[in-house]
């Protein structure tokens, strides 16, 4: 019966009975679970746990350093950068009022709030850290390695960046997190990649190989320790540009504040020793500047030797002058009569000459020398000499078409094939018209110059490191030697006597041609083209300043500078500058 | 020195020796536990370890000084105890709030919720041996209720679930032994049963119960809570015991008020105190949160094996990964570390202490001493296995800790105390 109300032994002892067998058999039911789970699952339970704290961490390799040709530099190579993680389980941690993670917080910049909001969206594993603040600076790296562990939830991640002189920005390129259509069994996220330039071109050789270190975290993330398996990583492979450093960083000095390009060349080889477009960008910056760099109207991210197309203007005449010679419409004993203007028959308007009061009778020399356009307008006239056959040489100098320099996105410029109108060849013989050119090609067609009659396909990399690449591909033409040295001589004689006597060195001979191209855009382009020594040239050069004027006045000096520099290695500028003395020797 | 009366032979020293062991078995959990999670460069005196060694020497002082001094000393102070727990209770609620749990005292010094189980232990042991010779009246059933339910709800407001609960099974054995009619336990166990499940259920499927938590809907189905029981009592209060059908009428009726409890109490629940009971369901719901611990418990339980990973060695409590690894989930990291041969070890520590307290309440000189043992069993058997249960995955996470083993000054003196009354009544005095 129930509720008897009476105590006594007995059924005290019935009643212990009872408990005894309630808590019998809890204890029975653990001692199955435990056997359950560790003994029954003690496999899966086992992985699971080491899932927990065994971690294989990529180890990014070391991007290949790039040099200039004689190893100087390093034009880019890499230093560490500090990110900070935090691994999404521990995140809430970021909350915990502490005065030491209030200032890293204060120092990163960064609301917990948000940062949760931020893991929330993120849907990755459990452990695995995300990253909360990129590029954090070394001071607030060192603050929060120190106290580390009053903000265990805070991981840094150090990895590698990459690091730029600031020197021919546009050749070297820049790197990039690699997109999500790049991901895959090469690349995980925020990779680098090269994305412009001899970053991108090499890719392949400068991202080495990535290798894998075992690691055991903890449940904040941390690397515990390293476990005795996995692979190394290989650093790329470092490429020596063929680049003078010195050359180039006075060529850029020269351009600063200019929006223009200067190429040179080794002849002898095709090695590019020069290559500077202006307006230019901080490759170390890029990823802060964007916005600002890509919606500036002077387009900083062109580069402008391989990508910018302008009329070639006078320096086209030496197109010109090859054709005409090699069609033999015109040689050494012609003269032409110079008035300041030229009459094309039932053309409304009278095409002029840069001299309004005209060059008097001119042989072919004496046009190149002075650049008379009458000259080159009569030539043009002939018969004979027209679009089709200037075409045929200007692709013979290269223009037109690739020169094949190993960047990507060069362009190939234009000339015309067939003159819509009579006065399309009167236009295009002094190199104005549709007619639209490199500043590399130019340099290449100078080479063709320098070389009497061939040049070398240009290459920014000197130590070519796979067998794919071509090493100093020998393109000729085929110009007779004889018109080439009419054309050379007049060449130098530019120099000497005619508008670019800054081009001009006291000891060297030069050679060159300055252009000033019409374009509708404003003010002329200013072009020097031009080579040194004259007899055996090492160093080609190219420049075009976008809007500056005459070529003689604002690209020639800059030519000179860089012959100056080239020979003299700066030495001898400061005491006596080429121009200068060009124009004392000339006096005397 | 052994005070005049008291036969040493009836001392349990199998009851001291576990207590003991479990203790130093604790120590060492914890010095594992805090090894590198936590730093180690404060010197030896701050290393929990240590701090829990010394309060070990405390506590075990206490322990012998409720010895040395008769529990039936503790009959006459009962009331003025309980109205002080109370008091304290009640002060903790009225505290200012800080990031939403009361249930520390001056920094953790005193926990007002351990002191209030002895205290409550006392009283109902008092009241309900006062009453012997009446206990199966409802009066006394109402009376001892009241009492019980006044500290469930003021340590259910703190909020802390876990301890409000972990004090009914405690209650319900000593009204069991203290002889109030078993009718009225049914009537208590059946809806309580009923309702936990359903609760549980209702999260799991996430019904909504926002609709239902007005006061007056809580008021409607207590009165439907109160017509239920009267009429389960009134169907069998006139009832032989194998009267078959009257009984079906008393249980569904029962399983009915549990029911109507569920819609309720679900109503009641703090947003996290769901949080907990659906991941008890199913931990993968929430990996990151509240199923984090379950997750992280197991793996630890199960990737001990057999052997263990050995001391000091366990990844799972070494690395973090075990949330609480020195207080609540102290047992887990105890499996990791010495594996199923160790935990088995564990439990049976804890079965012998508890068969030897059942023992003792058998062997008691009068009814208040019996119901004080049963007491101080039932609390330590409801926690170990609320707290086991938890970091085997079998019962929700509650913050109880495993008496004598986790990290924590009061637990381990209340726990201390409680086994020097139940070795008190053990003592037989002539």
């Amino acid at each position: 019966m129930f509720g008897t109300g009476e105590l006594n032994d007995t059924l005290i002892r019935h009643k212990l009975r009872f408990i005894m067998a309630i808590i019998m058999i809890g204890f029975c039911v653990f001692v199955l679970r435990l056997g359950y789970l560790q003994i029954v699952c003690t496999g899966y339970y086992t992985e699971k746990s080491e899932d927990n704290r065994i971690r294989p961490v990529r180890l990014v390799p070391l991007r290949g350093v790039l040099y200039d040709r004689y190893g100087r530099g390093p034009l880019a190579d890499n230093e560490m950068a500090f990110d900070i993680c935090v691994t999404p389980n521990k995140a809430k941690f970021l909350q915990v009022p502490d005065k030491h993670r209030y200032e890293a917080l204060q120092r990163l910049g960064l609301a917990p709030e948000a940062v949760l909001k931020e893991l929330e969206a993120n849907k990755g594993p459990e452990f695995e850290p995300v990253v909360i603040k990129r590029d954090v600076d070394k001071v607030t790296t060192a603050y929060l390695a120190e106290h580390n562990s009053y903000i265990q939830e805070m991981v840094i991640q150090a990895r590698p960046k990459r690091r730029y002189k600031g020197l021919a920005v546009h050749t070297i390129g820049y790197t990039a997190p690699v997109n999500e259509s790049d991901l895959g069994d090469e690349y995980k996220m925020n990779d680098l990649k090269g994305k412009a330039g001899v970053e991108s071109v090499y890719e392949e050789y400068l991202r080495g190989k990535p290798g894998c270190k075992i690691v055991e975290v903890n449940a904040f993330g941390h690397t515990v320790r390293e476990l005795p398996m996995g692979i190394k990583a290989d650093p790329g492979q470092s490429i020596n540009l063929t680049l003078d450093l010195e050359l180039q960083s006075k060529a850029e000095a020269l351009l600063e504040g200019k929006v223009g390009a200067i190429v040179a060349i080794d002849p002898r080889n095709g090695e590019v020793l020069v290559m500077v477009s202006k307006p230019d960008f901080d490759p170390n910056a890029l990823q802060k500047d964007w916005k600002e760099i890509i919606s500036d109207s002077s387009n900083p991210l062109l580069n402008r030797t391989i990508m910018g197309e302008y009329p070639p203007g006078s320096t086209f005449k030496i197109v010109t002058a090859t054709a005409a010679l090699e069609k033999g419409t015109v040689n050494t004993g012609t003269h032409f009569y110079c008035n300041g203007k030229f009459y094309l028959p039932n053309w409304s308007e009278p095409f002029r000459c840069h001299k309004a009061t005209g060059h008097g009778s001119m042989n072919i020399h004496e046009a190149l020398v002075e650049s008379c356009n009458v000259f080159f307008y009569n030539v043009a006239h002939q018969k004979g000499v027209d679009v089709p056959l200037m075409h045929k040489y200007a692709l013979m100098y290269g223009l037109g078409k690739k020169t094949g320099i190993d960047l990507f996105g060069e362009k190939q410029g234009f000339v015309p094939e067939i003159g819509k109108h009579r006065g399309d060849k009167i236009n295009m013989c002094i190199g104005q018209g549709d007619l639209l050119v490199t500043p590399l090609q130019m340099a290449n067609l100078i080479c063709v110059m320098a070389n009497r009659g061939f040049a070398y396909k240009p290459r920014i990399v000197s130590q070519p490191r796979s067998d794919k690449l071509e090493y100093a591909v020998d393109v000729r033409t085929q110009i007779l030697p004889g018109t080439i040295d009419i054309i050379r001589k007049a060449l130098n004689g530019v120099v000497k006597r005619g508008s670019s006597r800054q081009a001009s060195l006291p000891d060297y001979e030069t050679a060159g041609k300055t252009g000033s191209a019409e374009n509708p855009r404003g003010d002329e382009h200013a072009w020097f083209i031009g080579f040194a020594p004259f007899d055996n040239p090492e160093i080609a050069v190219a420049v075009l300043v976008e809007n500056a004027g005459r070529g003689s006045e604002n690209a020639a000096p800059i030519a000179g500078q860089i012959f100056a520099q080239y020979f003299y290695k700066g030495q001898k500028r400061l005491a006596e500058g080429p121009g200068n003395s060009a124009i004392s020797r000339n006096l005397r | 020195m052994i005070p005049k009366g008291i036969q040493v032979k009836e001392f349990d020293f199998v009851i001291l020796c576990t207590t003991l062991l479990i203790g130093i078995l604790g120590v060492l959990a914890i010095l594992s536990a805090a090894y590198s999670g936590f730093g180690s460069s404060n010197g030896i005196w701050n290393e929990l370890w240590m701090k829990q060694l010394i309060r070990l020497v405390v506590a075990l002082v206490a322990m012998a000084v409720v010895l040395f001094v008769d529990y039936r000393i503790l009959h006459g102070f009962s009331y003025i105890l309980y109205g002080i727990g109370f008091a304290l209770l009640l002060i903790l609620l009225l505290l200012p709030e800080k990031s939403g749990v009361q249930r520390w005292f001056m920094k953790g010094a005193i926990q007002p919720s351990e002191l209030a189980k002895i205290i409550l232990i006392i009283t109902l042991a008092r009241y309900l041996s006062d009453m012997k010779r009446i206990s199966g009246h409802l009066r006394v059933f109402i009376v001892a209720m009241l009492m019980v339910l006044a500290y469930v709800v003021l340590i259910f407001k703190q909020p802390a679930l876990g301890y409000a609960l972990s004090l009914i099974p405690i209650a319900l054995s000593m009204f069991y032994i203290g002889g109030i009619n078993e009718i009225y336990l049914l009537m208590m166990i059946i809806p309580g049963i009923v309702s936990a499940s359903t609760t549980i259920f209702i999260l799991y499927k996430g019904w909504s119960i926002a609709s239902i938590t007005g006061v007056t809907t809580v008021i409607a189905s207590f009165v439907i809570y109160g017509i239920c029981v009267f009429l389960a009592y009134f169907l069998i209060s006139k009832t032989r015991v194998r009267d078959g059908k009257k009984w079906v009428k008393f249980i569904s009726v029962c399983v009915f008020a549990g029911l109507v409890i569920a819609m309720v109490g679900s109503g009641l629940l703090k947003e996290y105190q769901k949080k907990r009971l659906m991941v008890f369901i199913d931990p993968d719901s929430d990996p990151r949160g509240d199923g984090w611990q379950i997750i992280q418990s197991k793996i630890a339980i199960g990737s001990g094996g057999l052997t263990g990973q050995g001391y000091l060695k366990g990844t799972q409590n070494r690395l973090d990964f075990l949330p609480a690894q020195h207080t609540d989930f102290i047992f887990s990291v105890a499996a990791e570390e010495k594996g199923f041969l160790g935990a088995v070890f564990i439990l049976l520590l804890y079965f012998a202490l508890i068969m030897r307290g059942l023992k003792a309440i058998d062997r008691a000189d009068d009814v208040f001493g019996s119901l004080l043992a049963t007491g101080v069993v039932a609390m330590i058997a409801t926690q170990v296995f609320m707290n086991i249960g938890m970091t085997l995955g079998l019962m929700p996470i509650t913050g109880v800790p495993l008496p004598l083993m986790s990290y924590g000054g009061s637990s381990l003196l209340a726990t201390f105390i409680s086994i020097g009354l139940l070795l008190n009544v053990r003592l037989k005095r002539q």
